[in-house]
């Protein structure tokens, strides 16, 4: 019954297949059987948004996905967003804004901003802070998160 | 005298260093850590706050799949020493159980540690725990603290006479004949809940013993080298055969100071199964850790103008089961950080730390200043309120006066320098204070609204040094160039995500006239660092950034010296700026740095003079204003920094439903001179709003068991970006004269003033109902019930309609 | 990391699903959009032997049906703010969905029909699809049944959803003609779950008249409720109506349900400014 089974997945572009317990979580897979430690453990439960990946083209808490569920899916992590060694934009802002300061949120920030701004390029301070609210940050009172997240769009914006 | 470098860096808005790394998830955090043969550790916790261990059968466990060990607390007791203090109450005449990794003959607390599993993978570990069959004889706990120190109350420790830890009173001046003679009084009892750090990382903690019998433990945490101590003791080893490693920190907050019974825990473990151990903390068991929780019994007398005249305070402060980290001295701080910046001229301030069934405590973020702050704020708003006076101007009155610095407190403290009253004016234009209070008047005379203007100052005494424990105020570094003129930095002080190494390499580089972001900057690692603290007490860039004044002065010394020789110049006029030595008033003559640093490498029995290599500088550094020789009423002074800040909120109270929200939040901070307002500005808005955190939403509940209530982060409610708005941040700089750059800690304030603020905006929301809440944190149901007791049933206070 | 072993099925159809339900006779779970399922495994506060996962069970659907709507069970909150059929029939399931707490993650995972099933009083749908007057159809080897929201829930965590059976679909019926919805969440900060929700249904006439009202309260009450709205119907809106709704949602609040957010008490107390927010949104 403890047999491994087999996933398999795209995973920032490459695919990859694992034997994966089936008791793992998909942040467990991502971080232990894929090899990608920048998805982080903050509660497992749902809550911090420190796993968030994009799965199939939606951002996901992988804390609350079996990694078997996965099987299949196009998986995009925190080390799949920079385009080599040029940043995306988003990365950039949060640099040059100090957007982060542990940086252990940054998984969940990142991608909510993306996806945010892929359904949304200008939006209002309000609806920054509400796009965020899934990710939880304790260090910087995510004020200069918010500044981060509109310095990207205006940047995207007249790239 | 302040002494700052003139370079383009200190005082800039760098960005930090390797953020990169960070961006793109290759920054290395504990759980990222991999070693060899690594065996994975679980914890089997009480589920009772109190009771005695009758047996604990651990056969099933072990034959279970994977399970390679388990382990209870006798067998425990044998393989290592008494947990050693962080700060031990004994050093200050109070009492200290001897604190083991597992739990001995009777558990204290609900979650206290009572056996552990290694295993194969961490879900065999936790899987193994059900089989783990623990026999209790349950006793009836104690949770209350008040309750705890009747006589009769059952006793934590069973051979203590009572649950007093420690009782200590902070006297000046003669309370009694001010409160005889007082024209007002006030009295109240102020209630603080049990909170918590929480940083988005949790702990953990790696051990790896080598066949020599060495060990190598990595950890989330935040002192490496008072942790390798304290290993050592622990486990009968001198400190050569340890090192310790701290990665990145996701986040330490205060809960990554040790003493925690898993850091043993680990290494005992990994000694018996012969193979590295593992155990990274579950967000539940975060949440077994908090602190603050505290009444407070006021009374303030204060004539008509409004001047407090004296000040008593009773504060009791639950502490839970005592343990070996240093949380237990936030209680200290309380009542050693009254009246804070006001001028009261007699205080009566008496603390009582008393152990209880409930969890422990560790270090929060504001290390009980937050515990002080609100409530002294709550009592100059009472007194604004009592004499119609506006509370701005009440502060005015009280507040210590910017030509009165430095300037000694009752409770013994030096506050070194301020300008609090500047800082009230500048909060007040930010709010247009006057007009502000004409448009609350106005929503709520035309639109039935409720909105608060909550304003609050906070002292923050930083980067304490208290004697006879591991809580040092001086810090080291070291800084070196190699022979191609690249610099590397290692730290005694460690950042837990709060920027100091950029700050560190702000200071370097000005001082050797070299790249910001070419400067490596290493901290965490007993090895390789030279020796410090670590990171506490918003210590990290006065005593981290004096060491690396100093040590890279000494450097940039050898440095002038041999350029002087190679440019023909005299010492004093050579200067290191933009990667070059170079001649003041004559710029032509100039050599790139990294060739003289060659010179020093290469051509040292060549040309006479050449200072000796390497080109490597260790310094200490310690900030003045610290006094440990007890003056003739027995107190020091371990603080030689007092940032200062005036906080402002503008709520809006659902009187309804007792929500909260808000519309503005403003500070004027003044921590000194600045190294980097960026970063500064990030440690102040992270802090107001964990503050707020704790003033609105954040409290561990426990039911009367002692059973913890608060076991996910939906129970345990920590802001979120919506909850909270854009902070404006308004600088002030009044340099110390007592650090070397004219810095103040900058790391903790704000906590206690999100605190305040709250409870200072909600309460002015609410007067005109007669309501008033004097309990932290404000959460809707407190509000609600407030304007409920004030007699204002459903329906009552409802908007205007119809209400958008 | 979940530590009891298990069995991961991903059944194609209703038919396969119920079967297996009925074959592992009760040591089976179901996986919806796994939010509440997935965490209790990794806490150990549930330790199935098979998880039956309806990811490719075909039950993600929102589509019209007899004037109404049906909306699948695995689907998501994403895909019911993104339903212009919802938005259309059900516009108070729209604003609902809005306010997901968990953010843009959490609705793009987590399920209305799970959050039915798990029936914890504090979540977003259950007073909603009371008000709506919604019918759960619920699959077993057995056959189908349909049950009103109202009667489904029981208790705290508890419904009639047997052993065996599943939620396929949610049936929101056809609302009266001319009827406006409004929807109203009260959580304690953005880290809560709902503490109170309202929904009203309200059909106001051309002369401002209510004609119809149905009003239902979630969160305050161990299970979901409807308010006596007969003093307000054939009246105007006001704000003396708004307080008869009040103080009748506050009334009707039988078993207050608390938890360690908030009491039943303060629940209760504010479940009367919570209907009346729901009614003024409705009357618009």
């Amino acid at each position: 019954m403890s047999d491994k089974v087999p996933v398999r997945v795209t995973i920032n572009g490459q695919e990859r297949a694992a034997e994966v317990d089936p008791r793992r979580l998909l942040v467990e897979a991502i971080r232990e059987d894929f090899g990608l430690p920048g998805t982080h453990i903050g509660c497992l439960t749902g809550d911090c948004g420190a796993c968030t990946c994009e799965v199939d083209g939606q951002i996901t808490k992988t804390c609350m996905v079996l990694a078997v569920q996965a099987d299949g899916s196009d998986i995009t992590t925190i080390e799949g967003l920079a385009n080599g060694e040029e940043l995306h934009p988003i990365q950039q802002a949060f640099w040059d804004e100090y957007g982060f300061q542990c940086g252990y949120c940054l998984p969940g920030m990142l991608f909510s901003a993306k996806d945010l701004l892929e359904q949304n390029p200008s939006p209002s301070e309000d609806e920054i802070r509400y796009a965020i609210n899934g990710t939880l940050c304790r260090c910087t009172g995510y004020d200069n998160i918010v500044k981060s997240i509109a310095t990207a769009a205006k940047r995207m914006a007249s790239a | 005298m302040t002494d700052a470098p003139a370079g383009k860096n200190v005082g800039s808005r760098q960005r930090k260093l390797k953020g990169d790394l960070f961006l793109t998830g290759r920054a290395t955090y504990f759980n990222d850590i991999t070693v060899p043969n690594v065996a994975h550790a679980a914890v089997k916790r009480s589920p009772h706050a109190h009771a005695r261990i009758v047996s604990i059968d651990t056969s099933r466990a072990a034959a279970a799949p994977g399970v390679l060990a388990v382990l209870v607390g006798e067998e425990a007791k044998e393989l290592h020493n008494p947990i050693p203090y962080f700060i031990d109450p004994a050093v200050f005449g109070g009492k200290s159980p001897p604190v083991y990794c597992l739990a001995v003959g009777k558990v204290k607390y609900w979650g206290q540690p009572v056996a552990a599993v290694v295993a194969e993978t961490p879900g065999d570990a936790q899987a193994a725990l059900d089989l783990i069959d623990v026999q209790y004889e349950v006793l009836e706990p104690v949770v209350d603290a008040d309750r705890a120190l009747e006589p009769g109350s059952p006793r934590v420790n069973d051979d203590w006479d009572d649950n007093l830890v420690i009782e200590i009173p902070f006297v000046e001046g003669d309370c009694d004949a001010a409160f005889d003679g007082a024209e007002h009084v006030i009295e109240g009892e102020f209630r603080m809940g049990r909170n918590s750090t929480q940083p988005i990382e949790t702990r953990g903690n790696l051990a790896v013993w080598a066949p020599d019998g060495s060990l190598t433990f990595y950890g989330a945490i935040q002192n490496p080298h008072p942790l390798r101590m304290h290993l050592s003791q622990t486990l009968g080893i001198p400190e050569t055969k340890i090192r310790v490693i701290a990665p990145n920190v996701g986040g330490g907050l205060g809960l990554k100071m040790h003493g925690h019974p898993e850091e043993t825990l680990v290494c005992v473990l990994a000694k018996r199964i012969g193979r590295p151990v593992k155990w990274l903390e579950d967000r539940r068991e975060t949440l077994l850790i908090g602190g603050i929780e505290n009444v407070q019994r006021y009374k303030i007398a204060f004539d008509s103008t409004g001047r407090i005249t004296a000040l008593q305070n009773r504060i009791v402060a639950n502490v839970g089961n005592l343990t070996s980290a240093p949380g237990w001295g936030m209680a200290f701080l309380m009542g050693l950080s009254y009246p804070t910046g006001y001028k009261v001229a007699n205080t009566d301030v008496g603390v009582k730390v008393v152990t209880t069934n409930k969890g422990v405590w560790n270090a929060i973020r504001g290390y009980g200043k937050q515990g002080t702050n609100p409530v002294m704020e709550r009592m100059v708003d009472a007194i604004a309120h009592r004499l119609g006076l506006d509370p701005v101007e009440v502060r005015r009155r009280n507040l210590i006066e910017k030509h009165e610095f430095p300037y000694p407190t009752n409770s013994g403290l030096n506050i070194d320098s301020g300008d609090y009253h500047g800082a009230l004016d500048k909060i007040c234009e930010w709010l247009d204070y006057d007009n502000l209070r004409a448009e609350q008047q106005r929503l709520l005379e035309e639109e039935g609204r409720y909105m608060g203007i909550g304003l609050v100052f906070e002292l923050t005494p930083e980067s304490a040094d208290i004697p006879g424990t591991i809580v040092g105020g001086f810090d080291t570094c070291t800084v070196k160039m190699d022979p191609q003129g690249n610099v590397t930095v290692l730290t005694g002080v460690t950042s837990p995500g709060s920027g100091n190494e950029t700050g560190i390499a702000q200071i370097v580089a000005d001082e050797l006239g070299v790249d910001v972001e070419g400067i490596s900057v290493i901290q965490g690692d007993t090895d390789s660092c030279p020796y410090g603290f670590g990171n506490y007490s918003g210590r990290s860039m006065v005593t981290g950034g004096g060491s690396a004044v100093l040590a890279s002065r000494d450097v940039a010394d050898k440095l002038k010296k041999t350029a002087a020789i190679l440019l023909e110049a005299g010492e004093s006029d050579v200067q290191l700026v933009n990667g070059m030595a170079s001649v003041v008033g004559a710029p032509e003559k100039a050599i790139p740095i990294p060739q003289v640093a060659f010179t020093v490498y290469t051509l040292n029995f060549a040309i006479p003079g050449i200072p000796e290599a390497p080109l490597e500088a260790t310094r200490v550094y310690k900030p003045q204003n610290i006094r440990h020789t007890p003056d003739e009423k027995g107190r020091i002074q371990p603080y030689p920094t007092y940032s200062f800040a005036v906080h402002a909120a503008v709520v809006e109270v659902d009187v309804e439903t007792g929500k909260t929200t808000f519309q503005r939040i403003g500070c004027v901070h003044d921590c000194g001179t600045m190294i980097n307002p960026t970063l500064i500005e990030g440690q102040m808005a992270g802090a107001l709003v964990m503050g707020i955190g704790h003033g609105i939403s954040e409290e561990i509940r426990y039911d009367d068991q002692g059973v913890n209530q608060s076991n996910r982060l939906k129970t345990y409610l920590l802001p979120r970006a919506g909850d909270v708005t854009s902070i404006e941040m308004i600088h002030q700089v009044t340099p110390s004269p007592f650090t070397i750059l004219g810095n103040k800690g900058a790391g903790e304030a704000g906590v206690g003033g999100g605190m305040g603020l709250v409870l200072s905006a909600v309460n002015d929301a609410i007067r005109p109902l007669g309501a008033a809440v004097e309990s932290l944190p404000v959460t809707p149901e407190t509000v609600l019930r407030a304007i409920r007791a004030a007699g204002h049933g459903p329906g009552a206070t409802q908007p205007n309609w119809p209400h958008a | 990391m979940i530590s009891k072993r298990f069995e991961y099925h991903t059944p194609h159809s209703v038919e396969q699903a119920v079967g297996l339900l009925a074959e592992k006779n009760g040591e089976a779970v179901v996986l919806g959009g796994g939010t509440w399922v997935v965490p209790d495994m990794t806490h150990g506060t549930i330790t199935p032997g098979h998880v039956v996962d309806l990811r490719r069970a075909g039950l993600d659907g929102i589509e019209a049906e007899a004037g109404g709507l049906r909306i699948g069970a695995t689907a998501t909150y994403t895909q019911i703010l993104e339903s212009e059929l919802v938005r259309e029939r059900a516009p108070a399931l729209h604003a609902l969905a809005v306010g997901i707490t968990g953010g843009a993650q959490l609705r793009n995972q987590a399920t209305m029909g799970g959050g039915v099933c798990y029936a914890l009083p504090s979540a977003d749908p259950h007073g909603a699809l009371v008000a709506l007057g919604a019918r759960y159809r619920l699959a077993s080897k057995g056959g189908v049944r349909e049950v009103d929201a109202e009667s489904f829930y029981t208790g705290v965590q508890q419904s009639v959803l047997q052993p065996g059976e599943l939620l396929t679909d949610i049936i929101v019926p056809e609302q009266p003609a001319g009827s406006r919805q409004g929807y109203y969440k009260f959580k304690l900060c953005e880290s809560s779950w709902p503490i109170v929700t309202a929904c009203a249904v309200v059909v106001v006439d051309g002369s401002g008249t209510v004609t119809s009202a149905r009003v239902a309260v979630g969160g305050a009450s161990e299970t979901p409720y409807l308010v006596d709205t007969a003093g307000i119907v054939g009246a105007t809106l006001g704000p003396e109506q708004a307080a008869v709704v009040a103080a009748a949602a506050e009334a009707a609040c039988a078993r207050p349900y608390g938890d360690p957010l908030a009491s039943g008490e303060y629940r209760k107390m504010i479940a009367g400014a919570i209907a009346k927010r729901a009614l003024l949104a409705a009357a618009g």
